[in-house]
């Protein structure tokens, strides 16, 4: 019995190193990465920061951001499929997003990244909560202002991402401690 | 006494195998990974670079055909560029819509491969500007800045298949069920063909194979076109210089 507790024990232990050591992805995004040596690239713009702190529950999975306004350029999403279950063994598989969704990811991003866009002036509608209709918010956002929006994946059995507006001064100091999208990292290089 | 024997007849064994390996590695630096390939003009191209990620790539030797070059890029099915040409010069990078050429399997193909479509320009144009290769990729010709110097990429998609999930789960690790696309692509200057292409992927990644059934073949497919295109942007960025060669 001994043996048995110290065996699952062990097995957890190295599930745990295991899933804590995974990757979480990449951070990627489809809207052009502005010049963060500037507050705003273009003055007739709003600039749009979407940070994911380096901790906090369920790191390894990805948090994929979309929208249907003029920075969604990326493929389409299908927000609706990604409540099905998915069990091969009992034959419900993954479901293909639809050719017409109206929704099209902004981008992905990992913890310890965030995202930055700039986008026209508007209201921009965003849901607090995955899956939850009753859990929007809106920006208006306005030229030359800069907005942040900290994203993270709170749950248990079911993790969801929630996605908050912060103040500027929250925004700035989970900037420091972040990284920009994979792609835009070591730039010096020419 | 037959511990001694034992020790020596693995001694034995792992000396064979340390010069078996060593022999390998030998004949594999020498033929198959030159670092560079003589041009015609007598200078050494590089094949290695390092991406501004940190990643080398390779772009293959390169060899003189029908007044340009011919890449044995490893990632790439063909791949040839004008002598003259390597992608720097030009303001804005026109990516065509997407045509295709490949015969449909069955009418529950036409969604994904819509998608297909769609999504290969997206991820170009994404891939592009991480790279800063041009200033401007547009997708219509409508928004083509007049006096702009213009390339042209017209993609054509000549075979596919949007694969399954059934088949994913049970013989997915050897390839069945995997999404297949095979991309021929040209990139004209004015008519003239400066670069041309062909590439081809079905389930490419590690989760494809391992657990694709859990997978929607549009996601999958969505990881073999962003594998496609960081592999033809990065031969793009080395030819344009934007990589530094490996040494």
């Amino acid at each position: 019995m001994n043996r048995t507790w110290k065996f699952c024990l062990a097995l957890c232990c190295a599930s745990m190193v295991i899933f804590s050591g995974c990757v979480n992805g990449p951070t990627r995004q489809y809207p052009k990465f502005p010049d963060q040596t500037k507050r705003v690239a273009d003055p007739s713009m709003a600039r749009v920061y979407l940070i994911r702190p380096k901790k906090g529950l369920n790191q390894q999975v990805p948090v994929n951001f979309y929208g249907n306004d003029s920075a969604a350029i990326g493929p389409r999403v299908d927000p609706v499929r990604e409540s099905r279950p998915v069990i091969p063994q009992l034959g419900l598989f993954a479901q293909n997003p639809r050719a017409n969704s109206r929704w099209r990811m902004i981008g992905q991003v990992a913890a310890g990244s965030y995202l930055c866009w700039e986008e026209p002036p508007h209201v921009f509608a965003l849901q607090g909560i995955q899956g939850k209709t009753n859990s929007l918010f809106s920006l208006n956002l306005t030229a030359g202002n800069v907005y942040y929006l900290c994203a993270s994946t709170p749950g248990f059995w079911m993790p969801r991402s929630v996605i908050e507006s912060i103040s500027e001064e929250e925004g700035l100091a989970l900037l420091k401690e972040s990284k920009p999208p994979d792609d835009y990292r070591n730039r010096n290089q020419k | 006494m037959k511990i001694k024997k034992h020790l020596k007849t693995a001694a034995a064994f792992s000396s064979c195998a340390v010069i078996l390996s060593l022999v390998g590695c030998a004949t594999t630096d020498s033929t198959t990974n030159p670092t560079g390939s003589i041009g015609a003009n007598g200078n050494r191209f590089p094949s290695k670079y390092i991406a501004t990620d940190g990643r080398t790539i390779e772009i293959g030797s390169r060899s003189a055909a029908d007044g340009g070059w011919n890449y044995r890029d490893p990632h790439l099915d063909k791949c040839w560029i004008a002598s003259d040409f390597n992608f720097s010069g030009y303001d804005t990078l026109y990516i065509a819509p997407t045509l295709s050429t490949a015969k449909l399997h069955n009418p529950e193909e036409e969604s994904p491969h819509q998608l297909a479509k769609e999504n290969l320009p997206i991820e170009l144009n994404q891939m592009l500007n991480a790279r800063n290769i041009f200033a401007n990729v547009v997708f219509r010709e409508a928004d083509i800045k007049p006096g702009d110097h213009v390339l042209k990429l017209e993609n054509t998609i000549t075979d596919y298949a949007k694969g399954g999930g059934a088949a994913r789960y049970f013989v997915g690790l050897y390839g069945g069920g995997q999404p297949v696309l095979r991309v021929s692509g040209k990139m004209t200057d004015g008519g003239k063909t400066v670069f041309s292409f062909e590439v081809r992927r079905s389930g490419t990644s590690a989760g494809a194979r391992m657990v694709g059934a859990f997978k929607s073949d549009v996601d999958i497919q969505t990881e073999d076109i962003r594998s496609m295109v960081l592999d033809l942007t990065d031969f793009m960025a080395a030819v344009a210089g934007k990589y530094q060669p490996a040494n």
